[in-house]
């Protein structure tokens, strides 16, 4: 699923490993999440867009 | 107890067992060279070569765990844990046709000699290279039922 999760995380300065330790989750799942590779569960969809201060609508392109 | 406390308590826990166990593999490994016909035959060379491997990766791999437990990553996520189960699944339904073929040359091994605790080890190591091929391509590629 295509998303914005690369330009909000440049927005807040973190850098993957910070996002990916906030959220609870390893590095790689962000990467393959900014990618587009991997769809995230709800509870991760929402975890990212509160840490990056947006929605999951706005962050995820349906 | 804090549960992510109680959580690293139990990865280090695991570390400590798969230590153990590494232990116990190299200490047979050593006993089985020691034990060998020397110079060694190509059956005892190639043991030795793939246990070799097996001791390395393993010791890699408990390092690198244990290196991420000291920094607080976690060992599995939601994306781990279903490329863990989906790469098991298809490894599984690989391996049955694996065992098979195994099955159908078991004629080839019987006219050259090879022994049966030779093809149990070839059909075991066949198993887990497709384990580990499943587990790297999903890795790469994912899928689209993760």
């Amino acid at each position: 699923m295509k998303n914005h999760i690369k330009e909000f995380r440049a927005k807040h300065y973190l850098t993957q490993e910070e996002l990916a330790r906030k959220v609870g989750v390893r590095r790689e799942t962000i990467v393959y999440l900014e990618q587009g590779k991997y769809n995230p569960s709800l509870e991760l969809a929402y975890k990212v867009a509160k840490e990056l201060g947006t929605s999951i609508d706005e962050l995820f392109i349906f | 107890m804090d549960p992510k406390n109680e959580k690293k308590r139990f990865y280090l826990m695991l570390i400590i067992f798969s230590i153990l166990v590494l232990g116990v593999v190299v200490m047979v490994t050593s006993l089985f060279i020691y034990n060998s016909p020397k110079p060694f035959d190509a059956y005892s060379i190639l043991s030795i070569l793939i246990a070799t491997t097996v001791i390395g990766f393993a010791t890699f791999f408990v390092i690198k765990r244990k290196k991420e437990i000291e920094l607080g990553i976690p060992q599995y996520d939601e994306r781990s844990k279903k490329i863990m189960y989906l790469s098991a699944a298809r490894a599984y339904y690989i391996s049955l046709y694996w065992l098979l073929a195994i099955m159908w040359l078991n004629e080839i091994f019987a006219k050259n000699n090879i022994p049966t605790d030779a093809v149990i080890g070839l059909a075991i190591a066949g198993m887990a290279i497709i384990w580990v091929i499943c587990q790297v391509w999903y890795n790469k590629f994912g899928d689209k039922h993760i």
